[in-house]
């Protein structure tokens, strides 16, 4: 049960890591807010968030997974698991990007209140 | 000058890929198969379905029932949570050990085998099979071929290539960073086959690069003998003395008896505090200068350090503690790593789905290659495709469908059947030949027509130990039979697999779409 829960918590986290990591990318951020006319790109004050996000689960995925099962299993499961995240992501953005939507549409509507990050947009991503 | 270099690389991926795709598709896939070898076993022999043992075995109780006293060399595996029986190897006549290799130049022929239910002492049947930890597991690392450690030699130069196409992969791909996470399901089968691959190949680079190293690190004395052969004179034992702390010594003609296995083992197990007994091996087992060594479970960590001590035969005191030196340690690690003897069950799982993810990138590579060929023939067949084709179909879908019949074959034979297990091996490379030309007498049919047929085989080899056992998947689960519920599932699951494939394939016919991107280089270079 142990193990079934550590599995579970840590493939949740590398798998968000890596779904916030693909949002933060502009082909990704479109292929999943294409249809609203969103902007190409995740503004870079968002992209920044996002990535900060993914490198903040991914290493609290790493000290969990240590810190249960020691630095040998641990690591090695680290890296399985960001391999099995990863996978995920591609098939949620491939065949289930629906899943993914709101959550860039609430990053895609908090925008509008920082216009100051406008003119910063062509460096986005 | 860069992109001379990547043509260079992209040169070098392919032919290699497509030499050796197949051969490197079964070493995965054994290699996968391999992980769960165990767990196979106890599906492969229904005898030793028995439930994890509690009941206290006895080493002493075995060595008599065996005759241990009359034996040349006695050998005992302590029941385990994977392996639930007492197996043991008993030697009538002298071994000679020879050889690179600890315990390679054993002859099996020469051994009985025992299978002893622990929780009530009773001999077991012979299984009759080889099982997965007999085939699937050798095919893996030798082939069964060990005639001078050539299947060691040529897996090994299968392994120096996949590196290779590991790391010139790296290079070929044009937009690693750009096409992270990008799966144009929707686009046609060349442009899916590439993103798949690529995909496979980019994410799974960890487990890939290091399923890969590791395995080749094994044998690094074997491959890369120079080191140890200047700095030891080309002296293998005292090299491996040395790294090891190996203890042995020689009989010396007079009678002698051996003390309690038992009590050895309970020192054993004191001293080493974590960790129990999982190979128990008596040598000149009537000689005065008998000893006993005894081998550490390596469950409770990843280096495969066994911590093995030995006893003297007659008066059970310790004669000498094997310790394996800080820098065999390294080794040991990663030697571990490719091994997962240690017992990590979220671990061994997801080490079989990366190993099916191994096989699939092997796969999309060699369809990849095949659908640019046909586009650069304009959809005709000229005969190098069908030659590769035909290889193709046989080493991917052909080797899946031999492997679930030597389940059937295991399923089908009686128990009493003479060479039972030789037969099974027969079922194998047959059906694994007649994939090869069914590729070629059928070409267009072929894929679908074979993942049909393991769509049936999967089915029923589930049907067979159903009927042959009375073992179903209501009955296992209940009983948290987790070995056989696990290869049923896995039966099923496969035929399930099967089934969407053979269906997908029936939509685009005989995946014969062209590709006609403008921007697919990797064609052009193929």
């Amino acid at each position: 049960m142990r193990d079934l829960a550590l599995f579970l918590v840590g493939f949740a986290a590398t798998y968000a890591g890596f779904v916030l990591l693909a949002l933060a990318m502009s082909r990704h951020w479109r292929g999943v807010l294409g249809r609203e006319g969103a902007p190409a790109t995740p503004r870079s004050g968002a992209a920044l968030a996002l990535r900060a996000m993914a490198v903040a689960l991914l290493g609290g995925c790493l000290w969990l997974v240590v810190h249960a099962d020691g630095p040998s299993f641990g690591a090695t499961l680290w890296v399985v698991l960001l391999t099995l995240g990863a996978l995920a992501t591609v098939a949620t953005l491939t065949w289930r990007p629906a899943w993914v939507r709101p959550l860039a549409r609430m990053l895609h509507g908090a925008r509008t209140d920082v216009p100051q990050a406008r003119e910063l947009d062509e460096h986005g991503a | 000058m860069a992109g001379r270099f990547r043509e260079s690389m992209l040169w070098v991926h392919t032919w290699v890929g497509v030499v050796l795709g197949g051969f490197l598709f079964f070493i995965f896939w054994m290699g996968t198969l391999a992980v769960f070898d165990q767990e196979i076993d106890r599906w492969m022999m229904p005898m030793t379905r028995l439930s994890p043992a509690q009941a206290h075995y006895s080493a002493d109780e075995a060595w008599r029932q065996t005759w241990g006293a009359a034996s040349k060399d006695w050998q005992i595996y302590p029941p385990t949570e994977r392996t639930p029986v007492a197996i043991v190897e008993v030697a009538r006549e002298e071994i000679r050990r020879e050889g690179l290799l600890p315990g390679q130049a054993e002859s099996n022929a020469i051994k009985e085998f025992h299978y002893i239910d622990p929780s009530t002492g009773a001999q077991l049947p012979d299984p009759g099979t080889l099982g997965g930890q007999g085939f699937f597991f050798p095919l893996h690392w030798n082939l069964l071929i060990t005639t001078n450690d050539a299947g060691i030699w040529i897996v090994g130069a299968a392994g120096m290539a996949m590196l290779l196409l590991i790391v010139s992969g790296v290079f070929v791909h044009r937009q690693i960073f750009a096409n992270f996470f990008t799966l144009r399901a929707h686009k046609k089968s060349g442009r899916v086959l590439l993103d798949l691959h690529n995909v496979l190949g980019v994410l799974g680079l960890p487990f890939h690069f290091v399923i890969t190293f590791s395995g080749l690190a094994i044998w690094f004395y074997l491959y890369f003998p120079a080191a140890w052969q200047m700095a030891y004179g080309g002296s293998h034992s005292a090299f491996y003395e040395e790294t090891r702390a190996r203890f042995r010594r020689p009989a010396i003609e007079a009678p002698g008896e051996i003390a309690s296995l038992d009590a050895m083992i309970a020192k054993a197990e004191e001293t080493w505090g974590a960790g129990k007994a999982e190979f128990v091996h008596v040598w000149h087992p009537a000689d005065a200068n008998a000893f006993v060594e005894i081998y550490r479970s390596y469950a409770t960590d990843i280096p495969l350090d066994p911590r093995v001590i030995y006893f003297d035969g007659a008066t059970g005191e310790i004669l000498h503690y094997d310790f394996v030196r800080p820098i065999a340690k390294v080794q040991r690690f990663i030697a571990g790593l490719h091994f997962i003897r240690f017992r990590h069950w979220t671990l061994r799982w997801i080490y079989f789905v990366l190993g099916l993810t191994g096989c699939a990138l092997i796969a999309t590579g060699a369809l990849f290659w095949l659908e640019s060929r046909r586009k650069l023939h304009a959809g005709g067949s000229s005969p190098s495709i069908r030659v590769v084709e035909g290889l193709t179909i046989g080493a991917v879908t052909g080797v899946v469908l031999a492997t679930a019949a030597f389940l059937i074959a295991n399923r089908v034979l009686p128990l009493h059947v003479e060479n039972r297990a030789r037969i099974e091996v027969w079922a194998f490379f047959l059906v694994w030949a007649a994939t090869f030309l069914h590729a070629w007498l059928r070409p267009s049919r072929a894929w679908s027509e074979q993942c049909w047929a393991i769509a049936v085989a999967g089915a029923t080899a589930f049907v067979l130990n159903w009927i042959t056992t009375g073992d179903h998947l209501v009955r296992t689960v209940s009983e948290a039979n987790w070995p056989v519920a696990g290869v049923d599932c896995a039966l099923l699951t496969g035929s399930a697999v099967a089934i969407w494939t053979a269906l997908a394939l029936g939509r685009s016919p005989a995946g014969r779409r062209i590709d006609r991107e403008p921007h697919e280089s990797a064609a052009r270079g193929a």
